[in-house]
């Protein structure tokens, strides 16, 4: 997506909508729907999950589209209704998910010391870590981590986006950072 | 400026998030300290290992993405309101008639001012809050049906929050505690109750529901919904503001403050080591006692200097 010329050309397309053309909202899902999954993919890691997650976020960024002010872009208001969506959806499973994902840090933790200590990931391997870890990470520090490592906003952005300050931003990102330097470290040496 | 300053910026700096002359200032730092670059190095390593970590899995059928989309717009408000239908109508039995307002101003339509809170600014959301005053019951039931069965979070919140700036009239009141009942019995989770408190907005809530809690048949279902509100450091905004309310209380003049903000302490468990300057109040003492025994498992009785120094030496120790 050509992020330089998009805010234009979708603040141009949710007039159009607004203003009783169906299809322009067809241009928005297209235009967006590989971004808005892919994000939904790093907050959830489950390919189907991020399916019905950006489906979710494009059915209620329907809805509400006449409400949508243009302060932000329609990426901005699009990545928070995702991240509503998924706060919600997760809410309920957090605790048992979290368990089952202590108790598979501990196994796996227990294993690579047991016999396999220091030895080198495939790349594979260790993406596959490397997700998992993200994955492990408290929900505002991956949220936080997604959306600047891999959506490249800003901090501002992010803060306006999650409704918090930018040292929150900051600090959550360090939290994030320093956690994965921790559960990395003898992957990345 | 010490390394552990500079440290605490390495990451703006690596995100060229830092303003000209504080960039300046790393920059030069870490060309002199060896140790500070080190640790630039294993954070750029750790971003380079991120970014090139591919999304797990690719396969979405994309051809028939928008068909899924557009199949689910075409029929999703329409659902919704049929959905919303029989709650209404018993929410309205509950409330029934009685609260019926001759107002000079047209009555508002429930279901647009949700959709329009949900996405206004504080400003907006003030002047919709104005317009919320004027709902009359069957615009209350709406909105009650709304915050436990829309199926959008960003609505059930409008609703719960649009309620809530009436929540010093009693009927609201008591429409807001029948849900907090229903959430304690069905999965708490998934309905209103378990939604709120996650914002820091949500903080207006803690005023309401203190309000609500100065009457002793309302007082245990005030506290859920401000336990729910409470969720420390997930949203300080909300707890700040229930420490502090609670603080006002504990420091009142009024006696029945006092008391109320004695009983908050214990059902909340914030500020404990506050109550125990109230240990020899003749009112409050005995309550004081019996709640600081059940909370520590401790017993030292009035002895306010003892509670204090055993309050003092469990904080060193965790």
């Amino acid at each position: 997506m050509d992020r330089e010329a998009s805010p234009d050309m979708d603040a141009d397309l949710v007039l159009k909508f607004r203003n009783g053309e169906e299809s322009a909202f067809e241009d928005l899902v297209r235009r967006h729907m590989r971004d808005a999954y892919g994000f939904c993919l790093r907050l959830t890691g489950d390919p189907a999950e991020a399916d019905e997650l950006s489906q979710d976020g494009f059915v209620l960024a329907y809805r509400h589209l006449k409400d949508f002010r243009g302060e932000s872009t329609f990426r901005s208001w699009l990545f928070r209704i995702l991240l509503n969506r998924h706060r919600d959806r997760i809410r309920g499973r957090r605790r048992e998910e979290g368990r089952r994902a202590g108790l598979r840090r501990e196994e796996e933790g227990r294993a690579a010391a047991g016999d396999e200590t220091g030895a080198e990931l495939r790349a594979e391997e260790l993406a596959e870590v490397i997700r998992d870890r993200v994955q492990g990470l408290p929900d505002r520090q991956r949220e936080v981590l997604v959306l600047h490592v891999y959506q490249g906003l800003a901090y501002r952005e992010i803060a306006a986006l999650l409704g918090c300050t930018y040292d929150d931003v900051k600090m959550n990102l360090s939290l994030a950072r320093r956690r994965l330097r921790d559960e990395l470290r003898e992957h990345l040496s | 400026m010490k390394c552990e300053e500079f440290r605490e910026s390495l990451g703006e700096y690596a995100d060229r998030e830092l303003s000209p002359p504080a960039l300046d200032r790393v920059r030069e730092h870490l060309a002199g300290c060896g140790s500070c670059a080190a640790e630039l190095q294993a954070l750029e390593r750790l971003e380079e290992a991120l970014r090139a970590v591919p999304a797990n899995g690719d396969e979405v059928r994309w051809d028939g993405y928008i068909d899924r989309v557009r199949a689910r717009t075409s029929g999703s408000r329409r659902f919704t309101w049929r959905a919303l239908v029989p709650l209404a109508a018993a929410v309205l039995m509950t409330f029934g008639l009685a609260r019926m307002m001759s107002v000079d101003f047209p009555t508002p339509d429930p279901r647009s001012l949700l959709d329009r809170y949900a996405f206004a600014d504080a400003a907006g959301r003030a002047a919709l809050e104005r317009e919320a005053a004027r709902l009359e019951p069957e615009g209350l039931a709406v909105l009650a049906a709304a915050m436990v069965e829309d199926p959008d979070a960003a609505i059930q919140r409008a609703a719960g929050r649009l309620l809530a700036s009436r929540a010093d009239e009693e009927p609201v009141r008591r429409l807001l505690l029948a849900r907090s009942g229903e959430a304690s019995l069905a999965d708490a989770d998934e309905v209103l109750i378990g939604e709120i408190g996650t914002e820091p907005s949500d903080a207006d809530m803690v005023a309401p529901a203190l309000e609500m809690a100065k009457s002793s048949r309302l007082f245990a279902d005030s506290v859920r919904v401000l336990r729910k509100l409470d969720r420390g450091g997930l949203n300080r905004t909300a707890h700040g503001e229930i420490v502090r309310r609670v603080r006002e209380l504990l420091s009142s003049d009024m006696p029945q403050d006092r008391e109320l903000g004695v009983r908050l302490v214990g059902a909340l468990e914030v500020l404990v080591v506050d109550v125990v300057e109230f240990l020899d109040v003749p009112d409050l003492g005995p309550q004081v006692l019996d709640f600081l025994r059940r909370r520590t498992s401790q017993d030292f009785g009035t002895d306010k200097k003892a509670w204090r120094a055993w309050f003092a030496r469990k904080a060193g120790r965790t």
